[in-house]
């Protein structure tokens, strides 16, 4: 297979134009709050198995990297993360539109997602063999001390209030806990409530904790009623969409750190964007030269949680495509799509079917350049949303967020999750509380749970704090873990001295 | 007298009119869109047997079937679901053998039971099978149950505690009683491929279904049926391997059974119009082949086929997996 053969194969016009439906299918599922990529993929699937394999696969991946930058528009412009990968996204960007720097801040995510997506598609086509190796060695043990590392990063995301962070932090854990156990099959925290057996969705506590309580927070005063977000929002909607050479400079090395953060985490199974936005968001801030801009409108911040999150896609399918795990349950999806059309994950993949699967990885990658055009060209247009007055975006945003917290799993109790997390949402923000640790939480506190449960049950006869101490991975992650909490401290103790 | 004639008259009208009434129900079943509740998620090869069957059923029914995925509570959701539902014949639910037995779970305090519903077929049947990693020395049933009977820390992964996985295992304690239990379950969702190429565990136990997406990094060992599979004849059944070793009696089963069901007390004859367009469209050579080229064990079940193959599932359930599950 030549690399002039895969050009043409992507430039057919067919893969063009599912590459492109992929796109704005997946960047309109991902802006949506509730509705995500993943339940397009879900959906097309057996639609594609009557097309042609490159188009098809191309399409669902579109759909898939879309998805997550589709989530960072609504994150950013309304303060609601289409999908969670966006959730790391909201608090800074929605920060910057406020501060009527909205447009470049979509300018910054669309560059940066692409930029993301882009790398690790490459990543994918030239070393996803020697890559997928590094999955294999996060047993259990090594991926419950990724789930605590993971969680020291709440003392970085409350700055100023590591208390009351770890009190929603601590919150999020206690919420994950419901649903039936996985060990001894015992009902926990669900007053004889089946819907809860499966724990609660992730998405109703997000659109709740983010979005609905925005909405309260917007519906406080009669007289706000016909202000907009931004009050001169159109005179600066004309303003610059994309940053400047200087400050493109000045994201890249946070660019750079991301996509690799993000690659690694979409390697590791189980940890999808969510989880990698918020790690890339973590060590951009500990290495920034402007650390106390974080959380309140920083660019940087965007920019490493946008290529943190769709450097997972290409990471995600690294594990995939030679070794048949999936990186992040999107993955676990398209390989029924890869499977249908008889491309089996393994070494002859690249051998047998190369003349299959590098168009599709390729037209994945390219994707994404196209991904960076639509965006960047849409952006001026959707932007405009912060200029619409808010007795009419609040009604809005309630009903499409009431849709897909209902379209979830299709319970209307998930609507009245929203809705109680809204109102904790809404009580945080007046006591100063950030609402990000909770969400936090509940995507690791699962991962924790099943990987220390697993790791107790391979450590057998060995006594388990002996069984961790043996592993060279689960000592670094220690030692991380340990320099996460001391950080946060030394920092917070500055805070407190200026 | 003549009252007694008038209200028999009445009487014989209206029991007349009922039956006229259910006789047009039926004759117009369906007149609108059905509702069919998945216990999966989409996307899944539970949702994509679903999704691939429905078209020809469709064509049968002579109206559109709306496919709801609904996977929350280990699928007691959508049981509870249909336990409640109306028996009109425009809800139908999906169910899963072994899965359901979980009712038997005491802590969960279930009190439905598989005859508390009303069963249309079963349409796909995934044979469990033993698989270990590429390369791994142990790599037929002779030299794995050496192993096992010659070695303490054997770990076989299998999913969750009473799963079809865990099952298959079980049933092989039953079959060779000398053998201890090595099997870890690992309380995940998804076959545990990271875990058995990362060398974590030994082997482990899935599905035929599973086999395709598990490419060529894993190597199969035997499978839990009495037949070799048709979706992969080459892989020798545990059974006839145990013959030729020696022993006797060795008859394991075992698999995830896939059906669709609806409520209980739904008219006979709604009831006889279901069934026969899922069996019809079951039967469509072309949704045969559907079926072959995505891997899933095509298995049409119905009537008393079915209720006997869930009757022996709910027996050998009770009698030897709910003690060893402490249940």
């Amino acid at each position: 297979m030549t690399i002039a053969n895969t050009i043409l194969a992507i430039f057919q016009i067919q893969v063009l134009l599912y590459t492109l439906l992929g796109i704005v299918l997946g960047m309109i599922l991902g802006a949506l709050p509730g509705f995500t990529g993943s339940m397009g993929i879900a959906l097309l699937i057996p639609i594609t198995y009557t097309m042609e394999p490159v188009a098809a696969l191309v399409m669902l991946m579109a759909i898939y990297t879309a998805g997550i930058y589709g989530g960072s528009i609504s994150a950013i412009l309304l303060h609601t993360p289409g999908a969670p990968s966006s959730a790391a996204t909201a608090d800074d960007g929605y920060a910057l539109t406020v501060q009527g720097r909205g447009l470049q801040a979509l300018g910054v995510s669309t560059v940066c997602s692409s930029i993301g997506g882009f790398m690790s598609g490459i990543a994918l086509i030239f070393i996803a063999p020697w890559l997928a190796k590094i999955c294999l060695i996060f047993g259990p043990a090594e991926k419950f001390m990724v789930a605590v590392f993971g969680l020291t990063i709440i003392g970085s995301l409350c700055s100023g209030g590591v208390v009351k962070g770890l009190l929603a932090g601590t919150l999020g854990l206690a919420i994950s806990c419901i649903g039936v156990d996985a060990q001894t099959g015992y009902p926990r925290f669900m007053y004889g409530n089946d819907y809860l057996a499966s724990g609660l969705a992730t998405i109703p506590v997000l659109i709740g904790l983010f979005s609905i309580s925005q909405i309260f927070l917007m519906s406080e005063t009669h007289t706000g009623s016909n202000k907009a977000i931004v009050d001169t929002a159109l005179s600066k909607l004309h303003g610059r969409l994309l940053p400047t050479a200087k400050e493109l400079g000045k994201l890249l090395i946070p660019t750079i750190r991301s996509t690799i953060i993000g690659i690694a985490v979409g390697i590791m199974p189980g940890a999808g964007g969510d989880i990698a936005s918020f790690l890339a968001v973590n060590v951009g801030k500990q290495s920034s030269k402007h650390p106390d801009e974080y959380g309140k409108g920083s660019m940087e911040a965007v920019a490493c949680s946008e290529t943190a999150n769709n450097a997972v896609s290409g990471g995600a399918m690294i594990p995939l495509l030679t070794l048949s795990i999936p990186g992040a349950p999107t993955a676990a999806l398209l390989l029924g799509g890869f499977t249908m059309h008889g491309l089996i994950p393994g070494s002859e993949l690249f051998t047998k079917h190369a003349d299959i699967i590098y168009p599709i990885l390729s037209g994945f990658t390219f994707s994404n350049v196209l991904m960076c055009v639509i965006g960047l060209l849409a952006a001026r247009y959707i932007a405009r949303v912060v200029s619409i007055p808010m007795s009419i975006l609040a009604p809005v945003i309630t009903v499409m967020a009431t849709l897909g917290c209902y379209s979830v799993n299709l319970s209307f109790l998930d609507v009245w999750a929203m809705v109680i997390f809204g109102l904790l949402g809404y009580l945080m923000v007046k006591h100063k509380m950030v609402t990000s640790p909770i969400v936090l939480a509940i995507i690791l506190g699962p991962i924790a749970e099943q990987s220390l449960l697993q790791s107790i049950t391979l450590s057998r006869s060995t006594f388990i704090l002996l069984y961790y101490l043996s592993r060279p991975i689960v000592l670094v992650m220690v030692a991380l873990s340990v320099f996460s909490i001391v950080w946060t401290v030394i920092r917070e103790k500055k805070v407190k001295k200026a | 007298m003549r009252k007694i004639v008038a209200l028999l008259f009445a009487l014989s009208l209206t029991l007349a009119s009922e039956s006229t009434k259910t006789s047009s129900a039926a004759d117009t079943y369906p007149n609108r869109p059905i509702t069919l509740t998945v216990l999966s998620a989409a996307g899944g090869s539970y949702d994509l047997g679903i999704r691939l069957l429905l078209p020809y059923v469709e064509k049968e029914l002579g109206t559109s079937i709306n496919v709801v995925n609904n996977d929350a509570g280990n699928g007691w959701v959508n049981w509870l679901g249909c336990y409640k539902a109306k028996p009109d014949g425009y809800n139908l639910y999906t169910t899963n053998f072994p899965a359901f037995f979980s009712c038997y779970d005491p802590e969960m305090n279930h009190t439905q039971r598989w005859d508390d519903f009303a069963y249309i077929c079963n349409f796909c049947t995934d044979a469990n099978i033993l698989v270990t990693r590429k390369g791994h020395e142990i790599n037929t049933v002779k030299k794995f149950l050496d192993y096992c009977l010659n070695n303490d820390d054997v770990v076989i992964a299998v999913t969750v505690t009473g799963g079809d996985d865990h099952i298959a295992y079980l049933k092989v304690l039953d079959a060779i009683p000398e053998l201890a239990d090595h099997t870890t379950p690992m309380h995940a969702n998804s076959p545990l491929t990271q875990e058995l190429l990362g060398g974590f565990v030994d082997f482990m136990i899935c599905n035929v279904g599973n086999l395709t997406s598990l490419g060529d990094n894993i190597e199969p060992i035997c499978v839990f049926s009495d037949r070799r599979d048709a979706l992969a004849p080459d892989i020798p059944t545990f059974n006839e391997e145990c013959v030729a070793l020696g022993y006797k009696d060795v008859n394991v089963n075992s698999a995830t059974n896939r059906g669709l069901i609806m409520p209980k007390n739904i008219p006979d004859d709604i009831q006889k119009k279901i069934v026969d367009a899922f069996v019809k469209g079951m039967n469509d050579p072309q949704c045969k082949q559907d079926f072959r080229n995505n891997h899933l064990g095509w298995n049409c079940l119905s009537g008393d086929e079915y209720i006997e193959l869930i009757k022996r599932e709910d027996a050998f359930y009770q009698a030897t997996i709910m003690p060893l599950l402490g249940w």
